[in-house]
């Protein structure tokens, strides 16, 4: 039996904090477009359920295409179980404006529903709230003869805190049966073994919507063998495009042209995939009478992928030693920054460098 | 350095002018209008070239202004010394910068040299041109100063240093134009802009909140109307249920109403029953014998009716009474054979019997052929012989015509032949006899030696003979052809006349036997002979055929035979028209078989008829029946009412049956003791209250439908306030680090003009002492009053209070600013002393200061070479 589990797809999400709203609404579309891949993926590969833990959705108020297009899916594959576990994003956004819940859409509540699957499989999940967080750890009761599949939709935590809705006391949840626990609300994959006959897993978003969701997304496909009673799974990466964060140290570098050259050379190391939305961040020291030209260096990749943005978090570093006993303006200037006292080290040096630029003609402000 | 000689070719007014330049004070004492000024600008030009060479107008623009008055070229020379070398500077301007011509040289050497460039003042002074002015070049009127970058940078060694002092005024605008460009204050600055924006995104936001306030109100009423929606659906679930029971109990109350009335049906069906068979007494007729009984009655009325077609008339019954002897077929046939036999001799012998006239005919051709007849083919050949004598004799006299037309030409021939052979005979004996000769001659010749001319001649002469010799052959020839013609021709005459004559004769042979009478034509007679012929044969023929002794024996044997036949009867023929008289007979005897046949039939049907009236009548006894007149409809009303009665059967039978499935499918004492259900709704009623229901629940989809495109609509402008709010995060942030930039940008401007100031200030204080040296020096007095601040700018104190300079007198200002100018040069150079420019500097002074101003001259003519340019001799 092969069963997908999904989570945090977030359908709708604005995705409007580093695109334009071109970009933004493109995603949006291609998010969508991938879930219907991912349930066309499972019709091809004879996927039995498929498990969504939490946030499907990313407001309440669900766009009538997205309602549509899941209702749809869900309703055009009868052959495919839909277990659909509401998170904090997408409370009642769903079903409440369905008329009619398809015959192979499960839902969970607050309570612990059970739905078995096959001859050996049980699902089992909960919605966690703050009324029933505390609680539902005793009432779990599962049947240590068939593949229990527990569905919950929180932070991973190994200590329960109180009237914290989306915590999941993983320390509560050992020992209860539990083969694979399908959990939901981080962003990106993570498995670990839960205890001596389990293992708890967070799929990660299908798409990544920022940098902070960076690396490959996805879904993860699980073979149950429900003679041996045993649970396989695997990740497999989905999303149509991926983001990456490229650090790229400049330490050294004096010039944009040479800043530009680290930044290709560790752009090429990676093989970033041109479709992929990438942000380079500077880092390290560069000489404070360095020259960089960020909107330049923008301009050389804003044509290589898909999207691309530059953090400048480089430091400027002033040779204090060189300018000690300099008779000249710029020493006499670099001697009486380092002589306030009330100015930070990073002040100092910003300072210093807007004064020699400003000194040498060049553009007093990077960008 | 020093400058030791200047010729100028053509530069403004001055043309082909040297002078040269010696050491301590040249005072180029002049009137006005020879030139000074434009000698002055002349060895500033060289140096550092033209000024407001972009400016249109001439009296600025330096290389329009100085261009020569009368042409020629334009420029001049300058030699110099720097560092112990003299350099002799060549300059020809032309119309642009680009078209001007520099060349250094060697004084010493003539040789071109590259220690200075085309900027020759800038590397020779590290200054720039303005600061020159400010300090090396003193113009008239020109006298203040001011400390330049320039000025600083040379003074501080660092006129090499271009990021640096020299910088700083380029710098320091920079800074400040990029501070208020940032501005937080002013209005076109980028911080008072973007927080002007942040305060128009708050409060943006602010009244956006109201959206969120409005989605929830709207998210409230739609659950609310979910839930009513959930409720509606759980009535209409109920009443689903009622209407199920309330369905049940319908089909429950049908299925008991069915089973009373299979009940009813059947009994009603018994009564019916019983009834049908109350018909019969006692003994209901089995269907099968009921039928045959029928069939055989129905036969029996088939017999009857048989009965009827056989039975004889009277007048039947009286012809089969009488002794009318009855004739068998054979007899019949053999009569009616004799009959005919009859009828053909005696029409026959009708047919052939010959008439009066063919009587007659016969008798006279019988006299005709009396000795014979000829046969046919035998006239037809004496025809044929008529035919090719008539041919032959047109063909004989066509021949004679031909024959004397041949004689003729053959008595034409003849006569020609003998002329020719006449001439012929003289030709050919001279043929001959020259051939003969033409031989001999030949053979002399041979004799002779000549054997091949006697050889040629020998051939001539055999040729010639032989030549006479086939004419003659050849005329003979001619003759003999014409000769076998006529022959012919003649024999062929003589062949057709014996022909001719044959044929004639067996002609004349024929009409003799057969007496062709004179007169007649051959012709005709043969056919007429002819036609006799063929009368006569026919005539014989019917003679023959007609009334032979056998024929008529024959006829009246039969005749006698069909007599006695008839006779039998009683009804001998009087027409002797026997065979009418025997189809009569036959007629007659068929009748009387036929109706004693009818007779046999009717006693035949009559028996069978009385067998099957006795089996219905005893079948009817057998039903407790009496037989009524008409069996056959006692019958049929029997089986109608048998058929009833099955028919009541049956359907008894199928209700008995319909009841006991019925019984065995339902729960029977269930549905008997089936009771309504409570309250009085019935299906209909279910149905409209489950309608309304639908509507409702059809409105409450509607409404909700309606709140989710209200809050879909509510959610794209919340989406712009989220939007908002995200650009109020960010440009929040930017904000904040442009105020951290501004700050450090402002702080970075007023550092460096710190540094600028602490920089300077290092060599303020010796140019302070220059400046007390040389004021002193002019006049005469203590320098009390001015000081000179961080910046190098000199201040007069005046009140207590340090003030610009710019509010003393002309004179004063010119005083203060040579005093300057030579307090800077000395601080600026002080190894190599340049040379001084004075383009009469002290024409604003008055009396006393113009002689302190000599002593001035005097005094740093000690140290400086100084051109001086003076228009007065006062001051000279």
């Amino acid at each position: 039996m092969k069963i997908i589990h999904c989570a945090d797809i977030h359908l709708d999400s604005r995705m409007s904090a580093n695109l334009t709203r071109e970009k933004a609404r493109e995603r949006r579309t291609e998010l969508l477009t991938t879930f219907r891949k991912m349930v066309e993926y499972g019709a091809a590969h004879e996927v039995d359920a498929i498990l969504i833990a939490g946030d499907l959705f990313d407001t309440k108020n669900v766009s009538a295409t997205a309602r549509n297009v899941v209702k749809d899916l869900i309703v055009g594959h009868p052959g495919i179980e839909f277990y659909y576990l509401q998170g904090n994003h997408d409370e009642g956004s769903f079903t409440g404006g369905l008329s009619q819940i398809p015959e192979n859409l499960h839902l969970f509540d607050s309570k612990w529903t059970s739905f078995p699957l096959g001859k050996k499989v049980c699902i089992t999940g909960v919605e966690l709230n703050p009324e029933n967080s505390g609680s539902v750890y005793n009432t779990l009761s599962l049947d240590a003869d068939l593949v229990n599949i527990v569905v919950l939709h929180g932070q991973e935590s190994e200590y329960s805190a109180k009237d914290k809705a989306e915590v999941i006391h993983l320390t509560a949840l050992k020992n209860k049966g539990i083969d694979y626990l399908a959990l939901g609300h981080i962003h990106g994959y993570k498995k670990e073994r839960l205890d001596g006959r389990g293992v708890y897993c967070y799929p990660g978003c299908l798409e990544g919507r920022g940098f902070d969701e960076c690396g490959e997304h996805g879904f993860v496909e699980l073979s149950v063998d429900e003679a041996a009673g045993t649970v396989e799974s695997r990740f497999v990466p989905f999303a149509s495009r991926n983001l990456y964060t490229i650090p790229v140290d400049i330490t050294g570098c004096v010039s944009t042209m040479e800043i530009l050259e680290r930044m290709k050379e560790e752009t090429d190391a990676g093989n970033y995939p041109e479709k992929s939305l990438v942000k380079y961040e500077l880092t390290g020291k560069v000489d404070v009478e360095s020259e960089k030209e960020t909107d330049f260096l923008l301009h050389q990749f804003s044509s290589r992928f898909y999207f691309v943005k530059i953090k400048d978090s480089s430091k400027y570093l002033v040779d204090y030693a060189s300018f000690a006993k300099d008779v000249s303006l710029k020493g006499e200037f670099i001697r009486t920054v380092m002589g306030r006292e009330d100015l930070s080290e990073e002040d100092k040096a910003a300072v210093i460098h807007y004064g020699l630029q400003a000194l040498a003609g060049e553009e007093i402000l990077d960008a | 350095m020093k400058l030791i000689r200047c010729h100028i070719e053509n530069f403004g007014k001055l043309s082909d002018f040297t002078y040269d330049f010696s050491e301590g004070c040249n005072t180029i004492c002049e009137e006005n209008g020879w030139g000074k000024s434009t000698l002055a600008s002349f060895l500033r030009v060289m140096l550092y070239g033209f000024r407001n060479e972009g400016k249109r107008d001439p009296l600025e623009n330096e290389r329009k202004r100085y261009a020569p008055w009368q042409k020629g070229v334009y420029g001049g020379e300058l030699q110099f010394e720097s560092d112990g070398k003299v350099y002799s500077v060549r300059r020809i301007f032309g119309n642009k910068a680009a078209e001007d011509e520099f060349q250094l040289t060697d004084a010493r050497t003539h040789l071109p040299s590259s220690d200075f460039s085309q900027k020759l003042g800038e590397e020779l002074f590290q200054i720039d041109g303005g600061s020159f002015e400010r300090t090396i070049f003193i113009s008239q009127n020109d006298c203040e100063t001011f400390v330049t970058d320039g000025i600083n940078a040379k003074i501080g060694n660092l006129a090499e240093n271009t990021d640096d002092i020299n910088n700083f005024e380029t710098a320091d605008k920079r800074l400040n134009d990029l501070l208020n460009s940032m501005s937080p204050s002013r209005k076109t600055g980028l911080l008072r802009q973007r927080k002007d924006r942040i305060t128009e995104l708050k409060t943006q936001i602010r009244n956006g909140q109201e959206i969120q306030n409005t989605m929830e109100s709207i998210d409230a009423r739609k659950k609310a109307a979910i839930e009513e929606r959930e409720k509606l659906s759980a009535e209409l679930t109920e009443l689903q249920e009622r209407q199920k029971k309330l369905g049940i109990y319908k089909d429950q109350q049908a299925k008991k109403e069915k089973y009373l009335d299979l009940r009813a049906k059947m009994a009603e069906r018994q009564q019916t029953l019983k009834e049908a068979e109350n018909y019969f007494n006692g003994v209901i007729p089995k269907g099968e014998e009921l039928r045959e009984k029928t069939a055989v009655c129905n036969q029996g009325i088939s017999v009857r009716k048989a009965m009827e077609i056989y039975c004889l008339t009277e007048k039947e019954q009286a012809q089969l009474k009488d002794n009318f002897p009855m004739a068998d077929n054979v007899r019949l046939e053999e009569k009616y054979a004799e009959a005919q036999e009859l009828e053909s001799l005696e029409s026959a012998t009708r047919k052939n019997a010959l008439s009066g006239e063919e009587s007659r005919r016969l008798e006279e051709l019988s006299g005709y052929f009396a000795e014979g007849m000829p046969q046919e083919a035998e006239i037809d050949s004496v025809k044929n012989a008529w035919t090719n004598r008539n041919e032959g004799k047109s063909l004989l006299q066509a021949k004679e015509i031909q024959r004397k037309t041949l004689q003729s030409i053959q008595a034409q021939e003849d006569a020609r032949c003998l002329r020719e052979q006449e001439e012929a005979g003289k030709r050919k004996k001279i043929l001959l006899l020259f051939g003969i000769l033409l031989s001999l001659g030949g053979f002399v010749v041979i004799l002779l030696g000549q054997g091949l001319i006697g050889g040629v001649l020998i051939v001539l002469g055999i040729a010639a003979v032989a030549a006479a010799l086939l004419f003659t052959a050849g005329r003979s020839k001619v003759q003999t052809g014409e000769n076998t013609e006529l022959s012919y021709l003649e024999q062929e005459m003589e062949e057709l006349e014996a022909q001719v004559r044959i044929e004639e004769g067996q002609i004349e042979d024929f009409c003799t036997r057969w007496g062709l009478r004179e007169g007649l034509e051959l012709t005709s007679w043969l056919v007429e002979l002819q036609n006799k012929r063929r009368d006569y044969e026919a005539l014989l023929e019917r003679q023959k055929q007609d009334g032979s002794d056998e024929k008529i024996a024959r006829i009246a044997a039969l005749q006698k035979d069909l007599q006695q036949f008839f006779a039998e009867y009683g009804e001998v023929p009087e027409t002797q028209n026997y065979l009418a008289a025997l189809h009569e007979l036959a007629g007659k005897c068929r009748q009387r078989q036929l109706l004693q046949e009818k007779q046999k039939k009717y006693l035949q049907q009559k028996q069978k008829y009385e067998a099957i009236e006795e089996q219905v009548k005893d079948y009817l006894m057998s039903l407790q029946l009496i037989p009524e007149e008409h069996p056959e409809e006692q019958l049929a009303e029997l089986e109608s009412h048998r058929k009833d009665y099955e028919k009541e059967l049956q359907e008894l039978w199928r209700s008995e049956q319909e009841i006991r499935a019925f019984e065995v499918k339902e729960d029977i004492p269930a549905l008997l003791a089936l009771k309504a259900p409570e309250g009085e709704e019935s299906l209909e009623s279910l149905a409209d209250e489950m309608q309304v229901l639908s509507e409702r629940m059809e409105e409450c989809f509607q409404t909700i439908d309606s709140y989710q495109k209200q809050l879909s609509d509510l959610q794209e402008s919340w989406d712009n306030v989220e939007n908002m709010q995200e650009e109020l995060k960010a440009l929040q942030e930017k904000t904040e680090e442009g105020f951290k930039q501004y700050e450090l940008l402002g702080m970075t401007k007023n550092l460096l003009e710190q540094a600028k100031s602490s920089f300077t200030a290092k060599y303020t204080e010796p140019v302070m002492q220059g400046f007390r040296k040389y004021y002193r020096i002019l006049t005469g007095t203590e320098c009390e009053n001015y000081q000179m601040d961080a910046n190098t700018r000199l201040q007069v104190i005046e009140g207590n209070m340090p003030r610009d300079i710019g509010y003393l007198s002309l004179g004063n200002r010119d005083l203060i600013g040579i005093c300057m100018r030579l307090a800077l040069v000395e601080a600026m150079y002080e190894e190599q002393k340049p040379f001084l420019i004075l383009d009469d500097p002290f024409v604003n002074l008055d009396e006393n200061r113009t002689k302190g101003a000599m002593r001035f001259l005097t005094e740093i003519a000690k140290e400086y070479q100084v051109i001086y340019f003076t228009c007065h001799g006062s001051r000279e």
